[in-house]
């Protein structure tokens, strides 16, 4: 069976590991505000993929890890979601045929 | 009479696959039910092979056949008298998800009509010309990829030939997702994933849009990678060797890609073999997967050298060239250029999903957004999940390796968001928030694969306006005829299929012919008075002109023609 890290101990601020995440997204959607590569696909989910990486080390057994790992994920899901909605939107009133 | 024999055969089909699942044994109830659907395939696919080389694919042979295969069984085996029983748990939320799931393909394969361009240019003509010749004819299409591995088109076939009408030729498609499932559970149960964490794994894989768009398309790449899978599930679930091999030539008998793919899982196999020292078990059900294995897996390739000297004709070492181009040979150039276009596809953001994937992934979001996250977890803390990311790596290296760069060699990489819902699957079974976000992008998926791009607007009110009888994208490309011949000249990609009406009540003649006068005498030679005509080339756009001017033909409408 599949040991996950919210069973283990907790140590570490639970604050800490959702903030970094926090930190990280808003640093990427400036990025790609201001035009700056690291902001543009793919670069922008190498970056949070290995930040998260990084930090999940450090952090994985604490009870913030399963913020942060919610928090990536919701990150990704909006950066997909976002122009597939819009797509769907065009589709839907078959401006898209 | 139709629904009375498919019910027949379809009924023969389940009890082969039953005896020979209760004989191998191969493990636990998810391994089962898999076996039982591949053997069902097998038997599907042996069934109409066998019907074709001899002649006799007419549903009332078929449904006698399976009849007297039925009653062989009823007779020798007593354990087969009784219902079988499967004991998998299904989570409620999960069960009433799996319906709605699959109520809604059931619901496209009925609405949808056959609409992507390669399957009605290529796959689907020569189910045509199988059903109404009833055996297997040399002629197949003018396309220059008629003669690659048909292995889904015999599904295709089973789905057509009781009701002589095509209204449920999307469930072959179906019935690969339904083996994706089974295949799934499977590998995340032999991931560590309890019974829920398993289900919801399989659950996000098969939503995964790229596999839901093609599954009613009438293409074949959802099929190859749910062979894959089953393949990979039975290897790492060490399930019975003959069972491996029997998804094995099932899959190459789909197509070659099955082959670029699998390539990735020798090691892991060859790896497993040497550390169990498995042992062969020959009974008779072994003998008889592996040679249903055997046949499925080479027949067409057999074909191919027998005609045409060369087994993947028309693909030579050089490849084929023409704007429908195939690699022939791996290249490194082809993996370094398609790794960078995966990456930028995976983002689904170029356009809207298409049966082929045009310039998108079709991953999804949750291999996407809940996979890529949860699989670095993963690989940290489950040794088996580090094998099966290598094993799914390796695969996707060597299927990028072996296909060449175009907008669309992502829909041969379908299998490996599975590893990634696996991970997704694991995790989400431990955290509420996670699951959350899980169905977020389970839900997108299900609602932007509603209709394919193909297939949204006024085409799909049009099809779900006809009646089922009628029901065909015809009209649409002004290919509509009541004639009982129509020939059929052209040089590129023109929906040949659309020809031959929903119950295959028109005859299409193909002309080869490239010069005016050619053409004349070969429409006079099959007497034919009307003809659909559409040329990209020089040589045929003036034999046709020169036809109109001297009166051979005359213009209807869209592509057709009338013979004064």
């Amino acid at each position: 069976v599949i040991s996950t890290p919210t069973k283990s101990p907790s140590s570490g601020d639970p604050v800490i590991g959702a903030a970094a995440e926090l930190g990280i997204a808003l640093l990427v959607v400036t990025a790609r505000i201001l035009s700056i590569p690291l902001g543009k696909a793919p670069v922008d989910v190498i970056v949070i993929l290995s930040i998260y990486w990084a930090i999940s080390v450090r952090y994985r057994r604490s009870k913030s890890w399963v913020w942060m790992t919610a928090g990536t994920m919701a990150y990704l899901l909006l950066i997909y979601l976002v122009p597939q909605c819009r797509l769907g939107y065009q589709l839907l009133l078959g401006s898209a045929d | 009479m139709g629904i009375l024999y498919a019910v027949i055969a379809n009924a023969a089909s389940i009890q082969v696959a039953l005896l020979i699942s209760r004989k191998m044994r191969p493990g636990p109830a998810s391994v089962d039910l898999l076996t039982v659907a591949l053997v069902r395939m097998a038997f599907i696919s042996v069934t109409i092979l066998m019907s074709g080389i001899l002649g006799v694919l007419q549903s009332h042979w078929i449904a006698a056949f399976s009849a007297l295969v039925s009653a062989t069984i009823l007779m020798l085996d007593k354990e087969s008298r009784r219902l079988p029983k499967f004991a998998i748990p299904i989570p409620r939320i999960t069960a009433i998800l799996l319906i709605v799931v699959f109520a809604r393909l059931v619901a496209q394969a009925w609405f949808f009509a056959p609409y992507d361009a390669d399957a009605l240019s290529y796959h689907l003509p020569k189910v045509a010309e199988w059903v109404r010749t009833g055996g297997f004819s040399r002629e197949m299409g003018v396309d220059t990829h008629v003669t690659l591995p048909a292995g889904f088109e015999l599904i295709e076939t089973w789905w057509v030939v009781f009701f002589h009408h095509d209204v449920l030729i999307e469930l072959a498609g179906v019935e690969f997702l339904v083996i994706a499932f089974l295949g799934m559970l499977s590998l995340a149960s032999s991931m560590g994933l309890t019974e829920r964490g398993a289900f919801i794994a399989a659950m996000a894989y098969i939503l995964t849009p790229g596999l839901q768009v093609q599954a009613t398309s009438g293409l074949n790449d959802s099929a190859v990678a749910a062979l894959f899978l089953a393949a990979s599930a039975l290897l790492f679930a060490g399930g019975p060797v003959g069972l491996v091999v029997l998804a094995v030539g099932l899959g190459l008998g789909m197509k070659p890609t099955f082959g670029f793919a699998f390539l990735g899982l020798l090691p892991f196999a060859f790896g497993r073999w040497l550390r169990d020292r498995v042992r062969l078990q020959i009974s008779w059900a072994t003998v008889t997967v592996s040679l249903a294995a055997v046949v499925t897996g080479t027949f067409w390739y057999l074909r191919n050298l027998l005609w045409y000297g060369n087994p993947v004709h028309p693909v030579t070492a050089e490849g084929l060239g023409g704007p429908y181009a195939l690699q022939g040979w791996p290249q490194l150039g082809s993996l370094f250029r398609n790794i960078p276009s995966l990456i930028s596809r995976i983002y689904d953001r170029t356009g809207a999903f298409d049966a082929v994937l045009t310039d998108v992934s079709g991953w999804g979001c949750v291999a996407f957004a809940c996979g890529l996250v949860a699989s670095i977890e993963f690989v940290r803390s489950h040794v088996p999940f580090r094998w099966l990311l290598a094993s799914f790596g390796l695969a996707l290296l060597s299927t990028l390796t072996f296909v060449g760069h175009d907008h669309w060699f992502t829909r041969f990489t379908l299998f490996f968001p599975a590893v990634l819902c696996i991970a997704a699957g694991g995790l989400a079974e431990r955290h509420f928030l996670i699951q959350g976000i899980l169905a977020i992008g389970c839900l997108q998926a299900f609602l932007l694969t509603m209709t394919p791009v193909h297939l949204t607007g006024k085409a799909i009110q049009e099809l779900i306006r006809q009646p089922w009888r009628e029901r065909s994208m015809a009209g649409r490309y002004e290919m509509s005829s009541s004639a009982d011949v129509v020939g059929y000249s052209s040089d590129i990609r023109s929906r040949p299929y659309l020809l031959y009406r929903p119950d295959y009540s028109c005859r299409v003649v193909y002309l080869r012919s490239r010069s005016a006068d050619d053409l004349v005498e070969e429409i006079h030679r099959h007497k034919l008075h009307l003809i659909f005509a559409l040329h990209q080339t020089y040589q045929g756009r003036e034999a046709l002109q020169t036809c109109l001017k001297s009166g051979h033909l005359r213009r209807l409408s869209g592509h057709l023609y009338s013979v004064p």
